[in-house]
This record gives C-alpha cells, structure tokens and sequence, in this order.
C-alpha cells in the first residue's frame, strides 16, 4: 500500500542527502561528519513541522476554554486569533531580564532552555508509521520515560535557584507531584508491556493491529491517563503553580523567553505525553482509510482534545490529598490492572 | 413586647444592684433597648461579667466620640442578645489626656477589633489587651490620632510614605532561636487568594500554619474622619464605596440611621422597594462570592464564569433602574431615588425582575448539581476552617459564617426593620461550621431571596410616592442614630451622633467583614497552607469594607 | 526515514535541540531591554531599588528563603524509593513474560503485591500520625466540639490570641529638601553607546521594529492586582464571558515578573504606597501603567483625606488614564484597542513627552506647598 506520507518523508530525505552530499564534495568536509549532520539537518526540519502543530495546539487550548465557557477567546490578532501565541512570543523576546539578586544565577540562565529541550527529547524515540522514526531500540519504553523523569529534578532546581519562598514552596509541591506519579506509571505501563511482551514502541504497536489496548486494558488505560494529566502539572493537579495560593509556583521570578520557554515546555510534554498515549494504547498508526501518520496525528490530538477538556471540568485537590490519592487509589487499581492482564492474556495471545 | 420588657427589666435589676452607685439608669429614644451610664470606667469588665450571665451574646461595637469640651472621650459599649432585639447600651467617659480603660478582650474575644480600631484612631489605651497597635494606620504611625476633633490634618503630609527603605514600613521581629523548619510567608496585598489587598502574615512549619495574623488598613481612606465635614445627604456616596459588592445595603444602612437620626418618615411603596433592591443585591453578592471561592477551589474557569454570567443579568436591572452598575446610591435619606426620575419605575421592570428570577433559578439548580457531584469539592471543603457553635458567638462571628455554625440569628427576624416581619421566608442553618456548610448557607439564602422577591413584587403598592421631599432646614439634627440591617455579610451597623448642624458629629460604621476576617486568627490556626484561599473565600471578604 | 538504532541519533538530536532553546535565551539575552541591541530602549531611569529583591506580594521577605522542610513531605517520597528500585526488575519480567509460565507470574504479583500491602501497613498503620492533617487529628477536633459546647477552658485556649512582636521605632521626619515630592522627580538618562553597536541598533531597529511593536500592542498581560472597587469592573467584570478581554489577548498573570500593563484600579494609601512602588519596580520593561478610575487619577471622593495619597502618577509614572467611578468595561476595551494603537514607534520620544509633563506638575506642586 503506498503510503503518501511515507514518500513525501522519502522525497525530503533524498533531497537533503543530495544536498548534503554537494556540499560535502565541494567543501571537502571528512565523511565521518556526514551522519551527524544529515540527523542534525532533519531534526532542525522536525522542530520546524513540530513548531506549526505547537501553535495550533496552544491556539486550540485557547479557543476551547473559551468556548466552554460561553465566549469566543482570541479574535483580534489574525484571522481567528491564530496568531495570538506568536504576538506572546515576540513580546517575550524583548522584555527585560528580572530576577532577583541574590538568585543563583548560572541555574536561573540554564535550566529552562535545558528543561525545554528535556521534555521535547523523547519524541525521538516513538514512530510515527511503519516506516517513519528517528530512532528504533528494543528498549525504548524504558529511555522513553528516563528521560522523562530528569524533569521534575530540573523543576525543584528552578524553584531553589530563584531564592524566594514562592518559588521554594512550589518547587518542593512540584516535586513531590512529579515523583508520585511513576509509580502508578510503571504498574500501568508494565500491563502494557506484559500484553505486548517487548519495550519496543515499534512492536507495542504492531501488536495492536487487530484490537486496540483501551479496549482490552480500559482500567490501565485511564489510570496511564490520569497519571500524564498529573506529570504535565495541568489542572486539576496543577498545585505547584496554582496561582490561587502561591502565584505562580516555581515559575515566579522567571521573566521574559526563560518564561516563554517553561510555557513552552508544558505544551511540549503535552505533545510527547500524548504521542505515548497513542503509541500505547489507542493502537498508533493503525486505522481504516487514512494514510498511517496522519492516523497517529489524529488520535494525538483528540487526546489533547481530552487532557484540555479535563481542565475545564475539575476542582484541584490539595497537594496531601494528591499525594493520598495517587498512593492509596491509584497504585492499588494498577495493581487490580496487573492481575486482570494476567489473567486474561493467555486468551488473548492468539488473537493478537 | 413582654418578652422585650421582661429582659430590659431583668439587666436594669441586675446591674444597677450589683453596681450600686457606679451605674446609672439612661434613658434611650428606643424602647426596644436599654441603656446605662457607667459612672465609673474601671468597672467595665463586672458590668461586662454580669451582662455575659444574662445571656448577653457578643460585643456589637465600642464606639469612640472625642468630646473636647467636657474635656473626655465617650466611650459607648453595645451588646447584642440572640434571642431578641433587645441591646444593651453602656456609656462611660474617660478623660482625655490619660485615657485607660480596662480591657474586656479576656472575657470576651469578640471585642479585639473593636478596642484595637478604637486605640488606632482615637488613642484609648486598654489594659489588658493581647496585642495593641495600629490597625488601620500604618505600624509606625505615631503622628497623632486622627478622629480626635483638634488633630491638625497637615500632620499627615509628614508621613514619610516615599521613603521606600525597610525600616520605614516593616519593623517586624521574629525571633532569632527558632527551629530552623519554621518560616514566614507574607500572603500580601497582591495576591489573587486575597479578594482585595490584605495581608496574611503566616508562620509555617512545612504545610502547616502555626499562627495567622491578618494585617488591614490598606483601603483605609479615613471615611469616618471625612464625613464629619460632609452634609447628610453628601455622605451617600462614601457608603457606596463601603463595600463594593453589596452597596445597595450601606446605602440602606445609612438611609435607616439618618432617618432615625433626623425623624423622617418613609412612604410604603419606598419600603417595598427597598426590601425589592435589598434582596436583589444579596443574589448580586452572593453569585460574587460563589464565583471567588470556585476560583480559589481551582475551577478558575468554568465555576468562575457562570455565577458572573448570571450577575450581570441582575446588574442589567438594576442599571435600568438607577443608571449605574456597581455603586448605585439609589437608596436616599426619605425613600429611593433622585427626585427627576424617582417616579420613573415601569411595570415591566418588574415583570422582567420576574422572568430573570424564574431563569435563575433553574440555572441555579444546575450549578448546584454540579458543584455536589464533584468529590474533589467535598474533599476541598468538609471539615476545613471549623467554627463551631458557641464559639463562633465568643469570636464575634455574624451572618452566614454564624448561621453555618448552627446559631440562628439574622437581624432582618430577630429586630425587623422596613417591612421584613410581613415577608415570609425562612433561615438556613448549618450544622458544622466548615467551608462545605458557609457554602450550603449562602446558596440556600439566594433561594430565600427569590422568595422574598417574588413576594414583594406581588405585594408593593402600585401607586405612591417614592420618595419624600426633605426640607433642607430638617437636614439636621441632635442626639443620636441608629440603623441596623443584615448585609450579605453580616451584621451592618451605622451609628451617627448629631450635634445640630448639618454635618454628623460622629458617624461609625460596624463592617461584619472586619470581624470576621479578625476570626482568622483562630481558624487558620492547624489548616494547610493550601486551604487559606478556601477559607477566606468562604468569609467571604469585600476589602473597601474592612478598611473603611 | 531511517536511520541506523545508535544512541549517535539520540545525542546529535539532543544537542540541537540545546542548542536551539540555548540560542532563543542569548538571542533574548542581546534584543531584550537592557541587552546590547536593546530594540525597545529602557524606560529612564526612576530609581527602582525593588527590581532585583526577591517576590514576595510587594512586601520585603520576611525571614529567610532557605528553609528545611517538615517530615510530613518526606513520608511518600521514602515509600517511593522502594518502589523505585525494584521496578526496573518489573521490566524485565515484562520482557520475559510468558503467559504459559504460571510459577514466575505468580512469583512476580505475588511480590507486587506483597510491596504494596506492606506501603498500606506503613502510610495507615505508623505513618498515619504522620500524614493526617494537623486539623484532622482526634486532639484538635474533641477541641473544637468542646468549645462548641461552651466550655471555658477549651474556649481560652481555641481563641487564643498570638501578640505580634513589633519593632516600636521613633520615627523620625527628615525633610531632606524642602519638598519631599523632589525625591521623585524622573531624569532621562544621556547614555552614549559604541558607534558599532549603536549602528547595529539602528537597522534592527528600522529592521524588526514592527514587529515588536505589533507583539507588544497585540498581547499585554496585566498583573493580578485588585485594590478596591473598581477591581471588581476590571479586571473582573471585563473577563466575563460577556465583555471577554482575551479576545485582545488579555491575561492576568499571576506573578508581575511576567506582566506587561499593570492596572492600578483604586486610591494609593500610605500604606499601599511602597509596595506598589515595588510591584511596579519587578516588573520587567517595557511596561506601562494605566490609572482607573476617579481614585487612581486624582484622589476621587476620598481626595482631602488624610490617608489617601492624591493621583497614583505621583507614585510610578502613568501611560493612560480612564476616568469613571467605576468606568465600565466597554469603555475599557476601548482602551484597549486605543492602546494597540499608541504603542508608540519611538520609546523614548514618548517617555520624554511624559516625564516633562510630569515634571512640570511637580514643579506646579511645590510652588503650591511651599507658599
């Protein structure tokens, strides 16, 4: 079956190697440098692809809320308001510099460009069709969520860095929220995987060519769900930055694109979270008439439809009261997951 | 009536034998209260004793007068009871170059604010007060006390408010052994929890408050002091800027203390009416309220937008009515309205009043039903900032912060005033005193609002004047004034004394916000620092109020 | 697309990807205000000690920022650990998972299992005194039904009332000039730049100018600050689905450092004055001030008192003023779209017409206090 969206990634792919391919020739550059810029010239046309999506995305968020609450949000800038996210982030780039002075100033410079290229990094690892990713391992389920995880260090270095007992407080919230989630993740995840029997993106997906995973781990499913909706720190578990009570958490004395960039991050992992959700459970690229990218593309973003539609609905519980339901509800239904995975596999390996 | 003679006669007896010569009988214009001259100010605190016994219940004011002539300050003490209209009045005098007064902050902790506002703008010092200093005026302030009547106004210039170094505005001491997990966070005046600009400063070890001190004054525009120097009928537009939320009731307030004050009478159809704006403006303030404290909960959005949405259809009314949308002044001394247009209300005002009220509520229900399926808002608000019982009485508590603690008083059933005690409604009490059970009371007042509405647009006159015409040469008056109303918050008190001319002599406000939020030194005491706005919000404070 | 399975993919990945955000913050870094290609020049100089001080609602911070945390927020984190270490073992048996194999999968949930009943017998049994709220403890509560009930001892100790420990200063009134008003007055600043750098201004400027002028007009951000009753018209009223001010991109962002336009909605006191002066000090440039309402321009009703300070622009310097007492929120969002439009081209010009007039005022005041 000719896949569109394979070929015109085969087409792009060509092109740049011819290019690259010139160049090199003419400026005699040593060929061991070819590989790493070929990865480097197609990672700079992901960012690109992926930019326009983040601005859809964000533009998207904004339009619902304001839908849902009886009012059309951004109109003036652009046709439909489009551009609004853009006119944020011009404005970010010209404010000026604000942070306090007794703040530690090489952690206040570092972290949020590091934290943003942290939440977009394993992206790297999920494909996007059958024959459409950067990378393939057998463990990649495993990178996938290490590298996830060097987050919530980088969130309680921001809010210590600051020096100032907002931030303080919300960075210790912060990380106490982030560290809780991964354990309802791994039991969620590891039902998954039992099913699957690989930590392979590439075959957790092919092994659900016949029946999707929310299908057959509704239980799992949800819980994986409301575990990303607490790691992305969005409402209703947005404690650490919940303006009602600390202003805006760890994120205070940030100003200008250090800011732009933490309001980045957030959308990033939305990206990424989503992507793995879809990887996981709705079944990746597999679907009727579609072409199989475009499949994935669109499951993402009826998950993002979802994660913004939570937002809307729910009152934020306290950060102990978090902490007891992510302890003595969740792990215990994960573990409930687990067992009925067990249980029902055996009938379901020949099917899958 | 009887029951009102009975305990006017049982406090005389009590009081004047135990007292013996250093009280004596006043004769009051009210026949409903009862009144004492306390010969003797050292005394207070057995009077006070005495009148606990008798089933007096909280301190309602301690008002300051400056009298330079007889060379004192008048001190007037107010007592309330829950059973019945009845308060208990005592007036002493202290002399004014030395005035010390014992405190009766021990017995009775209601009477904190009170004392301490007394000591802020008049000077009287207190014994035996927990923590005297400046509430209103800024903590260094030693420029003199404003109310007093020879205060030189030009003293204020000095106040160094541009020198913007440490030792000029914050002269706070913490002590220097303390564990090294305690610190102090200062919620202040900008901060989205505080409805308004008020500062918490809070000590927390960890998640858990230790102590709580609430800090006022940063609206305090010295409405008492200026009012001395505005005619009666010029002071309107201060108590609009009271409380933003629910002006309609200062207007009242003051429309009920300057008549009293002045002996006008006002035509029935004005009452009606204004029965009609007083419970219009408590739906207005309550859906506000309703939209804070979803917002402090955390649907910032959604339960945020909603009550709003359904207050402006209120304030659409009430801008066909009077032309304004926040600060009305509608409500005048001799009936509603600005002469020129005070004849102007159609009928269909009234019939539109019905259909919003049928529209409301059936949305009402809606968001009620949203709200209680959510367990994260059971989990948010059981149990959380508890005021139980007698205690919320000792602390002073008033309106629906004192009905959710299972106390039953509300001034418009205990001492009717406009044509209250021909309505028929009902009064929602709560059991526990949590956030949950504030919440419970002020959403079923709203539904007692709709039907005291629709009661009164049945029964107002539909002919009549709306306002009488006052004289300007009866725009002045002696002796004293006294209007008493129930706030969306409250308990609302205006007192004006009168000297003759046509300026108040003294007129002193009781803003229930004021005493209410003094109870968070006592509920914030073991709560998570994650509950403040929760707890807040559900005292529901209008910060124009406090400050005056 | 593909490329070998090597960990060379991951790390070229990860460095652009540094590389790129690295390359947003020293790109913000040079065209930001106070950067060396300044695009959107600095304000002048109003002396603004509380830029650099740490946030804390406009007040100094009060103790230390460096504190140590309560065990209560350590408890889970500890139970956490163990469960951190054995998972990766739960991987492998994932991988190794045999549906058919009844033992090892027994072995392994009975193990799962047995962690996680040993957790409840930790949070429940031993730690359940550690993790109940303090409000939720037996002690408190028997307290709370007692002073309930009217008992005296309960009640004393239930509305017990903490003295707060006041320094008690003399405060001394140094009149340093004739009028303290003098202390305000603003200055331009004569700064020469290096005639490169001062070219390479120029054409970014001519360049790019549009299009931060276009980013500053069409998304001002205003800071959460509500001082009295026009606060409740706007921001509040404005934000309601009826007048909708995001459709103009308006957001009130909770912390000034990310503000743009602060809106002083009700009179200045004595006490408000300093802080407001500090709100205003962190917010980043460029930045502006609108004053709403009769309060906030020259006093209002409350003009003559001896607590309110007469016109917030003898505080911080004002941009725009509405008048109204409230003004209503139409008449805000025609400030709105008045204000996309006067963004000005040149800062500067803009912010010396202002401050003249200021001074101007000023000088009319001085004349007036002195006679």
């Amino acid at each position: 079956m000719n896949d569109p969206v394979v070929d015109i990634i085969n087409f792009v792919a060509q092109f740049v190697h011819g290019i690259l391919g010139w160049v090199f020739e003419t400026f005699n550059i040593p060929s061991w440098l070819y590989y790493p810029t070929f990865v480097a010239v197609m990672a700079i046309l992901f960012l690109l692809a992926f930019s326009l999506d983040l601005l859809f995305i964000i533009w998207m968020e904004r339009k619902l809320l304001g839908r849902i609450h009886h009012r059309r949000s951004v109109t003036e800038t652009g046709p439909f308001g489009f551009f609004q996210n853009i006119a944020d982030a011009v404005k970010m780039l010209i404010k000026e510099d604000v942070y306090p002075a007794k703040a530690d100033k090489f952690m206040h410079n570092i972290v949020p460009p590091l934290m943003a290229a942290i939440a977009i990094i394993p992206i790297v690892l999920i494909p996007f069709g059958p024959n459409i990713w950067f990378m393939r391992m057998t463990t990649s389920v495993v990178l996938f969520f290490a590298i996830a995880t060097l987050v919530p260090g980088l969130v309680v270095l921001a809010g210590w860095a600051s020096n100032s007992k907002f931030p303080t407080i919300g960075a210790f919230r912060a990380g106490l929220q982030l560290i809780s989630y991964e354990i309802p993740l791994s039991l969620s995840l590891l039902g998954v995987i039992l099913m699957a029997r690989s930590l392979d993106f590439y075959t957790i997906i092919e092994a659900q060519r016949n029946l999707w995973f929310i299908i057959l781990q509704p239980l799992g499913a949800l819980i994986f769900f409301i575990v990303t909706i607490m790691e992305l720190e969005r409402s209703p578990f947005d404690i650490p930055e919940a303006e009602g009570e600390i202003i805006a958490g760890w994120r205070t004395e940030f100003s200008g694109i250090k800011f732009g960039l933490f309001y980045g991050t957030e959308y990033f992992k939305v990206f990424v979270s989503a992507a793995a959700f879809t990887a996981l459970f709705l079944g990746g690229w597999y679907g009727p008439f579609l072409p199989s990218a475009i499949y994935f593309v669109l499951k993402m973003h009826i998950v993002i439809f979802m994660i913004i539609w939570v937002r809307v609905t729910f009152f934020r519980p306290r950060p102990d009261q978090l902490l007891r339901i992510a302890y003595t509800k969740l792990i215990p239904l994960s573990i409930l997951n687990l067992l009925w995975v067990v249980i029902i596999t055996p009938y379901i390996l020949p099917y899958l | 009536m009887s029951k009102i003679d009975t305990i006017i006669e049982n406090t005389r007896n009590k009081l004047l034998s135990n007292l013996g010569k250093d009280i004596e009988k006043r004769e009051l214009k009210w026949p409903k209260y009862v009144g004492f001259n306390l010969l003797n100010p050292n005394r207070i605190t057995d009077a006070v004793k005495i009148l606990k016994k008798l089933g007096y219940a909280q301190p309602l004011l301690i008002t300051g007068i400056d009298r330079p002539k007889e060379g004192a300050i008048e001190l007037v003490y107010k007592f309330n009871r829950l059973d019945s209209s009845v308060v208990a009045w005592i007036y002493t005098q202290v002399p004014r170059d030395n005035p010390k007064i014992p405190s009766i902050t021990p017995l009775w902790r209601a009477a904190f604010p009170h004392e301490l506002e007394t000591y802020d703008l008049l000077g009287v010092i207190f014994d035996g007060i927990p923590d005297l200093r400046h509430v209103f005026l800024p903590w260094d302030w030693n420029l003199g006390f404003p109310l007093r009547k020879d205060w030189d106004p030009n003293l204020a210039k000095q106040y160094p408010w541009w020198e913007m170094t440490r030792e000029y505005y914050d002269p706070f001491v913490i002590p220097e052994d303390e564990s090294d997990d305690i610190y102090y966070v200062s919620i202040g005046p900008q901060h989205p929890a505080v409805h308004g600009s008020f500062r918490l400063i809070l000590k927390l070890r960890g998640d858990t408050i230790l102590e709580a001190w609430p800090d006022f004054g940063w609206v305090h525009r010295g409405i008492e002091k200026l009012a001395e120097s505005k005619t009666f009928e010029q002071i309107i537009i201060y108590t609009d800027r009271l409380c933003y939320g629910s002006s309609i009731t200062w207007n009242l307030t003051y429309a009920l203390a300057a008549e009293d004050l002045l002996g006008i009478e006002v035509p029935e159809r004005a009452q009606w009416f204004r029965v009609i704006l007083a419970e219009m403006q408590r739906i207005v303030s309550h859906l506000l309220w309703l939209a804070a404290l979803s917002g402090d909960l955390g649907t910032f959005h959604s339960m945020f937008l909603y009550p709003l949405r359904e207050r402006e259809k209120f304030l659409d009314l009430f801008e066909k009515a009077c032309g304004a949308r926040l600060t009305y002044s509608y409500i005048r001394i001799g009936g509603v309205g600005i002469f020129k247009h005070a004849e102007d209300i159609p009928a269909t005002w009234f019939e539109e009043l019905r259909e919003t009220l049928k529209d409301f509520k059936k949305k009402m229900e809606e968001y009620l039903a949203m709200t209680e399926a959510s367990e994260t808002f059971h989990l948010r608000t059981r149990g959380i900032g508890v005021l139980k019982g007698k205690a919320a009485v000792e602390a002073g508590a008033t309106g629906p912060v004192l009905r959710a603690a299972g106390i039953k008083y509300d001034v418009r059933k205990i001492d009717p005033y406009l044509v209250y005690d021909e309505i028929d409604f009902e009064i929602p009490v709560g059991k526990n005193g949590d956030v949950y059970d504030r919440w419970w009371v002020r959403i079923n007042e709203m539904i007692q609002s709709v039907h005291i509405l629709e009661q009164a647009i049945d029964a107002i006159p539909k002919q009549g004047p709306l306002r009488v015409k006052v004289p300007p040469a009866k725009l002045r008056g002696t002796g004293e004034g006294f209007g008493r109303t129930e706030d969306p918050r409250g308990e609302a008190i205006i007192y004006l004394v009168g000297d003759g001319k046509n300026t108040p002599y003294r007129i002193h406000i009781r803003t229930p916000t004021y005493i209410n939020l003094s109870l968070l030194h006592f509920i914030l005491r073991k709560a998570k620092l994650a509950d403040i706005a929760a707890i807040i919000g559900s005292l529901d404070p209008c910060m124009a109020e406090v400050d005056r | 697309m593909i490329l070998t399975n090597d960990y060379l993919t991951l790390g070229v990945f990860s460095l652009i990807m540094i590389g790129a955000m690295i390359l947003a913050i020293i790109l913000w870094k040079l065209i930001a205000s106070g950067g060396l290609f300044e695009i959107f020049s600095k304000r002048s100089v109003v002396p603004e000690p509380y830029k650099r001080a740490s946030y804390e609602c406009g007040e100094v911070p009060i103790g230390k920022t460096r504190f140590s945390f309560d065990i209560e927020y350590y408890v889970f984190p500890l139970i956490f650990i163990v469960f951190d270490v054995f998972t990766p073992f739960l991987f492998l048996w994932g991988i190794t998972y045999s549906p058919y194999d009844i033992e090892l999968n027994i072995f392994f949930m009975g193990l799962i299992i047995f962690l996680a009943i040993g957790m409840f017998i930790a949070i429940l049994k031993d730690g359940k005194r550690l993790v109940t709220p303090d409000y939720q403890k037996p002690e408190y509560l028997e307290l709370i039904n007692k002073a309930a009930e009217g008992d005296e001892e309960a009640l004393n100790e239930f509305l017990r009332i903490e003295p707060l420990t006041i320094i008690k200063k003399e405060l001394t009134i140094k009149r340093t000039s004739s009028n303290p008003l003098s202390k305000y007055k603003l200055e331009i600043p004569e700064k020469k730049d290096n005639p490169i750098v001062a070219l390479i201004k120029k054409i970014l400027r001519k360049l790019l100018g549009w299009l931060f002028r276009w980013g500053l007009a069409k998304s001002p951000w205003i800071p959460h600050l509500g001082i009295k009753c026009c606060a409740l018209e706007i921001p509040m009223a404005v934000g309601v689905s009826r007048f909708d001010m995001e459709r103009w991109g308006i957001i009130p962002s909770a912390s000034p450092r990310q503000a743009d336009v602060m809106i002083v909605n009700g009179p200045v006191t004595i006490k408000w004055a300093p802080r407001l002066k500090a709100l205003y000090d962190q917010m980043p440039e460029p930045k502006f001030v609108v004053a709403l309402g009769e309060c906030a321009i020259l006093g209002g009703p409350f003009k003559g008192s001896y607590s309110v300070i007469d016109g917030v622009n003898k505080i911080i310097p004002v941009d725009f003023y509405l008048p109204g007492c409230p003004p209503r929120p139409e008449m805000f969002l025609e400030l709105t779209m008045t204000y996309r439009k006067k963004i000005p081209t040149e800062v500067d010009e803009r912010r010396r017409k202002i401050i003249e007039a200021r001074n101007e005022v000023l000088q009319k005041l001085e004349k007036l206090l002195s006679e």
